[in-house]
């Protein structure tokens, strides 16, 4: 009775993922002071793993980079703000192929915004934030249960592919408290990928010798680095479908706001893409049996936009912005 | 081991003929074989710049960041392998201007890495821009009546946290030898400034070419010894 009491914990979502990364076996912690995200580093700070305080966001994810190429594996927590801040650096670690978690934890932007409400807002810029083509993994869990399970994914993820993964959380969650029972989830580990000295680069570049005027070797090297990203994810395919046969609607939604359309599934079909990128495969094909779609986020219409393209056909937006959710208004805009 | 065995042999060296960063690159590949120090416990950062590919051209375990980032990976590795070499080997554009955040907190924090900033007074890769290094009235692309603005101070920088901070050049090889020595052997954060010659960006545009310019940074400074303090023109090792 004892030993099970111990696994179950009454958690925020930001502390949740603290115990995540702890089981995934973190090895640094970087980050720098921000609401919404600031409790995460609370968290580790009080533990026993290597944490590095940093001058600002592009430092921490830079020492992520740092940190990792020695084998280790390394997180960093940040919102809107300072996730811009690491753009740069994402992109940076897709090409260099070293991996590393990053967690956003989402409030109200562009700029200072609403530093602590919740938003949806950093879709666009948890895919294509960074320049150049690359192809990431992104996870939009909805309660701290699932921030802590998908912190050890998202670290297992990053391992598989060599890439910065994405966790997206955002206020409501990372602040809001609830039951978390732990879980065994098997970690994976890179390969070994310091057996012989090596050089880590991103210019383009053919086993560490720079080849920055070949346009092959740069096809050569997005190809891969695409099919890698497609095949990993796959892995990950984590999605929630609840199948209303009386609806010809299906309603799309994912983290804190798909709690409150969960309440509208005696009227629609729901599905919930735990794993936001790359866009669930299996959506083509669910989608078909539906007249209309609605996307509903926390945000002017980001995923929608994204859907549209994927799905190939017109998606109804239903944006709750500015910080809240209201149940009353979350009806309105389904069923208008 | 020997002076050889820390360059990497499969790449092809990229600088332009007489630049300074060739001795820079032989001296501290000549103190790694000096130290014996275990290639896997080796870590060489660069930024971007010219001395951006040196990271490339180490056969250690070696990392070329994005512009200004040297320093923070650096400190990563030092936080999860204590006992490893960190060595950032990069440029005064990159170190100085956009990297200049996060040197100032690595010193302030007395990190354990060893800087060695190849200081040749303009962004040379770029065509030649004025830099925070640039000289009062030095005639550069973006300023081609002469620079107006004040060279960045970096030594009181650096010493105002009690750091180790040296000032050497590549017209004086046996100085920056014993620069990189006394660096290396520094317990805590040490920066070395070596003023580096561009014959292209900054030779070729001011008539000098590479044996003009070192004859003018013979001229240019003086090497001192057992000083607490350089003024701009002096080169020496200031440990507090």
């Amino acid at each position: 009775m004892t030993e099970k009491r111990k696994e179950k914990l009454f958690l925020q979502g930001n502390e949740a993922v603290v115990l995540g990364a702890l089981q995934a076996k973190i090895g640094l912690y970087t980050g720098y002071p921000i609401t919404p995200a600031s409790e995460i580093m609370h968290g580790i700070a009080r533990t026993e793993v290597p944490f590095f305080q940093a001058e600002d966001e592009i430092a921490a994810i830079l020492s992520l980079y740092g940190a990792s190429m020695t084998g280790a594996k390394a997180m960093t927590a940040t919102s809107g703000p300072g996730f811009n801040l690491m753009q740069e650096g994402i992109g940076f670690g897709h090409r260099t192929e070293i991996p590393a978690v990053i967690i956003d934890v989402q409030r109200v932007g562009p700029g200072t915004g609403m530093p602590t409400r919740a938003s949806q807002g950093d879709i666009f810029a948890s895919c294509v934030g960074s320049a150049g083509d690359f192809f990431p993994i992104v996870f939009s869990p909805n309660s701290p249960q699932e921030a802590y399970e998908f912190t050890i994914h998202s670290f297992n993820a990053a391992e598989e592919s060599l890439s910065p993964v994405i966790m997206l959380l955002d206020a409501y969650i990372g602040h809001g408290y609830e039951t978390v029972m732990k879980k065994e989830i098997p970690l994976k580990t890179r390969k070994q990928f310091l057996t012989k000295t090596r050089h880590f680069t991103s210019l383009v570049a053919e086993d560490g010798i720079p080849k920055t005027t070949d346009r092959l070797a740069y096809r050569r090297v997005t190809k891969r680095l695409k099919e890698k990203q497609l095949s990993v994810a796959k892995h990950y395919n984590f999605y929630d479908y609840h199948e209303n046969k009386k609806s010809d609607t299906l309603v799309i939604s994912f983290g804190s706001l798909s709690r409150a359309v969960a309440a509208f599934k005696d009227k629609f079909s729901l599905f919930r893409p735990i794993r936001l990128f790359p866009i669930i495969e299996q959506l083509k094909t669910i989608s078909k049996k539906y007249k209309k779609i609605i996307v509903a986020e926390m945000n002017e219409g980001q995923y929608a936009t994204l859907l549209e393209s994927f799905l190939k056909r017109e998606v109804k937006r239903v944006p709750i912005t500015g910080g809240e959710i209201r149940l009353a208004e979350v009806r309105k805009a389904l069923l208008k | 081991m020997k002076t050889e065995d820390y360059k990497r042999k499969e790449v092809r060296i990229r600088w332009c003929d007489g630049c300074g960063l060739y001795m820079i690159y032989n001296a501290v590949c000549a103190e790694l074989a000096e130290l014996n120090f275990p290639k896997k416990d080796t870590y060489v950062i660069s930024g971007i710049g010219c001395a951006g590919r040196s990271s490339g051209y180490f056969d250690v375990n070696s990392l070329q960041a994005l512009h200004g980032r040297t320093i923070p990976v650096a400190v990563g590795i030092k936080e999860v392998k204590p006992h490893a070499k960190a060595i950032v080997f990069s440029g005064d554009g990159d170190l100085l201007a956009i990297g200049l955040n996060h040197l100032l907190h690595a010193s302030r924090r007395n990190d354990d890495i060893k800087v060695f900033c190849s200081n040749n007074e303009v962004y040379a890769m770029t065509g030649g821009q004025r830099a925070p290094t640039t000289p009062i009235k030095r005639v550069t692309t973006t300023s081609p009546y002469g620079n107006q603005e004040p060279m960045i101070n970096i030594k009181d920088i650096i010493l105002s946290h009690n750091n180790f901070f040296a000032r050497s050049s590549t017209a004086f090889p046996d100085h920056l030898t014993r620069c990189v020595k006394e660096a290396m052997k520094h317990k805590g954060f040490s920066f070395v400034d070596i003023k580096s010659q561009c014959p292209v960006n900054v030779g070729r545009k001011l008539g000098m070419d590479v044996a003009k310019m070192l004859k003018w940074y013979k001229e240019r400074f003086k090497i001192k010894e057992n000083v607490k303090d350089l003024k701009e023109d002096e080169l020496g090792i200031i440990k507090r």
